[in-house]
């Protein structure tokens, strides 16, 4: 089943996929091409400084780049299915539906991650060229929350596309917002929010699979 | 007989805010015959085929396909069971050979042969993307993904929606040769009826309020008559009632639908007060007599 959902994901978001992995890629290089100008415009230890010591972001560029591939990638997955109902074709399909809509899930967050690891790449190169070594995991640290932001968004979009009546597709639409503004908050100190908030994701996951059993069990067109 | 039905439908009622859709609606489709749902607009047929594919909720009353309750069908039982959705519905960013390869695994007695003997009368390549079909090439996508399946009851809501003459007789033909074994049951809906005596068996009028009444297709293109009554001043025009279903006037003459051989038609109207002279049956297809059973509006 696991095959035949992925191969069928790909045939469908594969384009997509493809152009939101250009698109991260083109950011990843511009940030690669920002940090050199800026190290061409100031001097190294200035740049150091306002990074390492004052902690200013210097891949601030990318902060809401995995919401969007996130959301993005749903959109590219679960509005076809919505699209004349064909979400009905596959929940025919003699499988158990919540693994079949999770084997979806799989292979939509499958491809954020190989988004995402475009811009840890992209992310990584940088500092490399610019920063001391050491700063890479520093660099990654402060970029993980906008990731999980990303996934997030992917998912809290599923919930919205998947949900057929419109007053609870509102509903969704807070619920997503809320669970990616989460990332999106700067820490409070200790323990970044976020970590917390990453428990929120697994959850987030198995919400989608309320909307699927009230499509499947509305009593209303 | 809950056994032998391929379809069960007991005691459902379903509405739409205060509109009532069935009151108390009882069906039941028999194993191994190919029943069509027939009815005017508005009557229900679309609903009803939601719930039979497990897409809309009854309200009260049971819905079963193939003993199992239509809105929760279990992996094995929904393996049993094909569906056609109105529009040949179909993922049409694949190509002819993707959409085989992704529904195979689902089903242990898939056969493939039956799908690319259809679809290669299309003439198109393996490679050709569905969108870019035809919605008459779909329809025979959607009917050979249907066959390999090898499903014992099909559900086929509006088979004949979108295609020319020639690709609905294509899909017919099709449908009466994959039915010739006789195992298989057959559920449809369809706006185009003339079709229909190419293969179905059976016919369920659905009417406004949820009322159900199953005919053989031969018993019903028999026994279910037209009379033309030519009019005449002072004469009055029969109504509706007892053994006449339905009256439709027309300019000089009034065509009467009564399921009366011709005598006890003429007795009955003239115990009514009306005159039979000129009382004459006519020829109908079976459009004319749907249209006939059902009412023009």
């Amino acid at each position: 089943m696991l095959r035949a959902v992925l191969a069928k994901e790909l045939h469908k978001a594969g384009r997509w996929l493809a152009v939101l992995l250009a698109a991260n890629a083109l950011a990843a290089t511009g940030l690669w091409l920002r940090t050199r100008t800026l190290f061409h415009r100031e001097h190294a230890e200035i740049v150091w400084y306002q990074v390492m010591q004052l902690g200013h972001p210097f891949c601030d560029m990318l902060r809401h780049l995995p919401l969007a591939t996130g959301a993005g990638l749903a959109l590219a997955q679960f509005l076809p299915e919505m699209r004349d109902e064909r979400l009905r074709l596959s929940l025919h399909l003699p499988a158990d539906s919540s693994l079949l809509i999770l084997a979806h899930l799989a292979a939509g967050l499958a491809g954020l991650a190989a988004c995402l690891a475009v811009q840890a790449a992209g992310i990584a190169l940088t500092v490399r060229a610019w920063f001391p070594a050491e700063m890479t995991g520093h660099a990654l640290a402060l970029w993980t929350p906008r990731a999980l932001a990303g996934a997030a968004g992917y998912l809290g979009m599923a919930l919205v596309l998947l949900e057929p009546s419109f007053l609870r597709r509102l509903t969704n639409v807070c619920i997503a917002a809320a669970a990616a503004g989460l990332f999106l908050l700067p820490p409070q100190g200790g323990i970044p929010l976020s970590l917390w908030s990453a428990a929120s994701l697994p959850l987030l996951a198995l919400a989608v699979l309320h909307p699927v059993g009230r499509y499947r069990n509305r009593k209303v067109d | 007989m809950e056994q032998e039905a391929a379809i069960s439908v007991q005691g459902l009622r379903h509405r739409y805010g205060r509109r009532v859709i069935y009151d108390g609606l009882d069906l039941c489709v028999p194993r191994g015959r190919v029943v069509a749902l027939l009815g005017k607009n508005g009557v229900g047929k679309t609903t009803l085929i939601r719930i039979l594919m497990g897409f809309l909720r009854p309200m009260a009353g049971t819905c079963r396909v193939l003993g199992a309750p239509s809105h929760a069908l279990d992996e094995a039982t929904r393996r049993r069971v094909g569906l056609l959705f109105e529009g040949h519905v179909a993922y049409d960013f694949m190509t002819i050979a993707q959409i085989e390869r992704f529904h195979a695994p689902f089903y242990p007695a898939w056969n493939r042969d039956l799908y690319y003997d259809l679809v290669q009368r299309l003439g198109l390549p393996h490679d050709h993307v569905i969108a870019r079909m035809s919605e008459g090439q779909r329809s025979q996508v959607v009917l050979g993904l249907l066959m390999a399946q090898r499903p014992e009851l099909l559900i086929l809501d509006d088979y004949s929606m979108g295609l020319d003459a020639g690709y609905r007789r294509l899909f017919v033909d099709m449908m009466a040769e994959y039915l010739r074994d006789g195992e298989r049951t057959v559920f449809l809906t369809s706006h185009v009826i003339q079709d229909m005596e190419r293969f179905v068996e059976d016919i369920v009028f659905l009417e406004r309020g949820g009322a159900a009444r199953r005919f053989g297709l031969r018993d019903f293109l028999r026994d279910f008559c037209c009379y033309r009554l030519p009019k005449s001043a002072g004469r009055p025009l029969p109504e509706p009632g007892g053994s006449v279903r339905n009256v439709e006037e027309h300019a000089g003459h009034v065509e009467i639908f009564s399921f009366a051989a011709p005598d006890a038609l003429a007795g009955e109207l003239a115990a009514r007060g009306c005159a039979c002279d000129g009382l004459e049956r006519l020829p109908m297809s079976l459009e004319d007599a749907f249209i006939g059973y059902t009412g023009r509006y």
